[in-house]
């Protein structure tokens, strides 16, 4: 009778779920691992359009920024505005991770523009950055003529534009698009979702090694 | 009991233990599904974060925040009329704005006061749909 009850209650028949569990966080890191070990023979990222704006804002700092500031480096733009009651905060959540990992390189910036200039006036856009605990030599954030950032919106791919149904006044995409050295969009990534930001994160140290 | 059953036992123990903890813990911190908690993730947690820590010196955290302590009485309105100019807090000032929630129901400010009150307050306030009700009656 104690042989039938036995298997019953016994430790292996308890712990089978934390059995799988512990399998699969082993497989998961090996695969990490793996990943790791493979991103030399990585399919290159795809060349999505050219990048060519006319126009010069200004960022947090009062200083004119072009496009070619952005000459031979990667970058990575965004639409904004300070006062987003939505989906910005977690945008520039996302968008401080990519700072930090690439602070300390002068050739990975961040550009993000606002879609609310009349608000976000330089003096606005440099308390913002410094409440970020970010610097404009690494994450240049700019405003400029209404239209003129509309249209750029535009040739980045990722819309914006005013809705007075919205909340907060303003409708624009919630994507990062990667930019790289030859001003070639690389790459759009949920700015709200942190695996679609660790992809980004990655996708620029592979960028990075490209020639 | 043998010591060969002794060291099986203890093996298995060992093996299986420490996993078995992990999901103890990882169960004990998943974030709880209640009405309170959902209105936070809807409402909430863009600016002040999953966990209340809020971001840097641009939003506010919610543990120690004056209106969860000394300004209780004032949560309800902040939450339905938000708040513009500056806030000092133990943390320091934050000057952004936080944006009304007009649509949120007594029934559902009640949940979300007793979910912030539970989580990040140091006082049970009471805030019982009755109560919020007349808080609401006072909001500028």
């Amino acid at each position: 009778m104690t042989k039938k009850q036995c298997p019953r209650f016994s430790p292996e028949d308890m712990v089978r779920p934390p059995l799988s569990t512990a399998i699969s966080v082993c497989l998961a890191a090996l695969l990490t691992l793996l990943a790791g070990c493979s991103t030399e023979n990585r399919e290159p990222l795809p060349v999505i359009a050219k990048i060519s704006s006319p126009y010069t804002f200004t960022d947090q700092e009062g200083q004119d920024i072009s496009q070619q500031l952005f000459d031979g480096k990667i970058y990575v733009a965004d639409f904004f505005f300070t006062s987003c009651p939505t989906i910005c905060p977690i945008m520039k959540t996302q968008m401080l991770r990519v700072y930090e990992a690439f602070k300390d390189r002068n050739d990975v910036l961040l550009l993000s523009h606002t879609i609310d200039p009349v608000h976000d006036t330089v003096a606005v856009l440099h308390d913002y950055a410094q409440r970020l605990e970010v610097s404009a030599s690494g994450w240049h954030m700019v405003t400029g003529p209404k239209e003129q950032i509309y249209e750029t919106a535009l040739l980045y791919g990722l819309g914006a534009a005013e809705d007075k149904n919205a909340p907060g006044g303003f409708i624009h995409s919630g994507s990062f698009c990667l930019v790289d050295r030859k001003s070639r969009i690389r790459g759009y990534y949920k700015g709200t979702e942190k695996e679609a930001v660790d992809r980004l994160i990655k996708d620029i140290r592979f960028l990075l090694d490209e020639p | 009991m043998s010591p060969d059953r002794k060291y099986l036992l203890g093996g298995l123990l060992l093996l299986f233990g420490i996993p078995l903890l992990v999901i103890f813990f990882q169960m004990h911190n998943r974030p709880d599904t209640g009405p309170g908690s959902k209105l936070y993730r809807q409402h909430c947690s863009a600016c002040h974060g999953q966990d209340g820590k809020g971001l840097r010196a641009l939003y506010p955290p919610l543990s120690d925040s004056p209106y969860l302590i000394e300004k209780q009485a004032l949560l309800v309105c902040l939450i339905r009329v938000g708040i513009r100019g500056s806030l000092v807090t133990a943390d320091g000032s934050y000057n952004q704005r936080m944006p009304a929630f007009p649509d949120l129901t007594p029934g559902d400010l009640s949940q979300l006061v007793l979910y912030l009150q539970t989580r990040w307050g140091k006082t049970n306030q009471i805030s019982s749909v009755k109560n919020v009700e007349q808080q609401l009656l006072l909001c500028p």
